[in-house]
């Protein structure tokens, strides 16, 4: 699988959203992503990658597109 | 004879004040427990006693007898109520359930409610009007900050620091020796291992920050 579908996947399976839900998604913007709903998509995140995200980037990771960067930093391209 | 006056009706005032209907069996220290609110909850059928809004209590009562207690569960909202009634010039009970098992040398400050089973150990320091809920324990020599409040079966390990108007979650379990900042919220089960900065939501086991916490509300309304 390409890692813009694992990446994706990981948000689709959190919060039970349709691949057009994605663009834009940003925290908060629906029920589903509050802060547990966060912690989900961030583990969901780091087990489809084999990364560990640092604190910094977690609470900086605020939306759909942000994240793509956050990845970029862990070698993760999109 | 002193008179008590809970502020706030909700779930957790009728809880403040069954701690001080089970005080009053022990040893009588007010001939009078009511409720007290903010207008708009005026119309509201108290749980005990009467219900007077705030703007009212001094009127109603001598304010040389009287002692309030902030019974609600939301730190930014417990600091608010805190202050208000402090301008008013009224003085704060500390109300402890006869079933705690609180240290000698633990020093509890004006306005904390201690909740039915708990126990606070040796040199620990509760601020002013902090609320510590059912069967919880708090380690020795621990300091907690101002209007925190540590909900039901959590456990702080010694020689531990929380902030001030800090919220930690149902049946959270803390490490010894840590620093939990002021503006925190630790959600429910979560176990921490190490020390959380301020103004940050954090959770799981081990418990890790997720948010930073912008709104500094724990609980939010169902309306929205």
């Amino acid at each position: 699988m390409e890692n813009k579908e694992k990446y994706d996947k990981a948000f689709m399976e959190s919060f039970g959203i349709d691949e057009s839900a994605l663009k834009d998604l940003e925290y908060n913007s629906i029920p589903e992503w509050d802060s547990v709903g966060h912690m989900g998509l961030i583990a969901a995140i780091e087990e489809e990658f084999d990364i560990m995200m640092e604190m910094d980037e977690i609470i900086d990771f605020s939306g759909y597109e942000k994240g793509k960067e956050i990845l970029d930093n862990h070698d993760v391209k999109m | 004879m002193k008179k008590l006056g809970i502020y706030g009706g909700g779930g957790f005032g009728k809880e403040v004040c069954d701690i001080a209907l089970r005080m009053n069996d022990k040893h009588q220290v007010w001939d009078e427990i009511f409720f007290v609110v903010d207008e708009q909850y005026l119309g509201t059928k108290p749980y005990y006693g009467r219900i007077v809004s705030i703007e009212d209590v001094l009127s109603e009562f001598d304010k040389e007898g009287l002692e309030i207690i902030i019974a609600v569960g939301e730190p930014v909202v417990r600091k608010k109520l805190f202050e208000k009634v402090k301008s008013m010039g009224i003085k704060f009970a500390t109300l402890v359930d006869p079933s705690c098992i609180i240290s000698d040398t633990a020093e509890l400050g004006e306005g904390v409610i201690v909740a039915p089973l708990s126990i606070v150990a040796s040199s620990v320091v509760l601020e002013r009007n902090v609320a510590i809920n059912t069967m919880t324990t708090i380690g020795h020599d621990i300091k907690i900050g101002a209007h925190t409040v540590i909900s039901t079966h959590v456990t702080i390990g010694g020689s531990s620091t929380i902030g001030e108007e800090t919220f930690i979650g149902l049946g959270a379990q803390t490490k010894q020796e840590l620093s939990i900042g002021k503006n925190v919220i630790v959600g429910m089960g979560s176990v921490v291992f190490n020390d959380i900065p301020e103004k940050i939501i954090a959770m799981g086991n081990p418990a890790r920050p997720s948010r930073r916490n912008d709104g500094n509300l724990v609980f939010k309304s169902k309306k929205e």
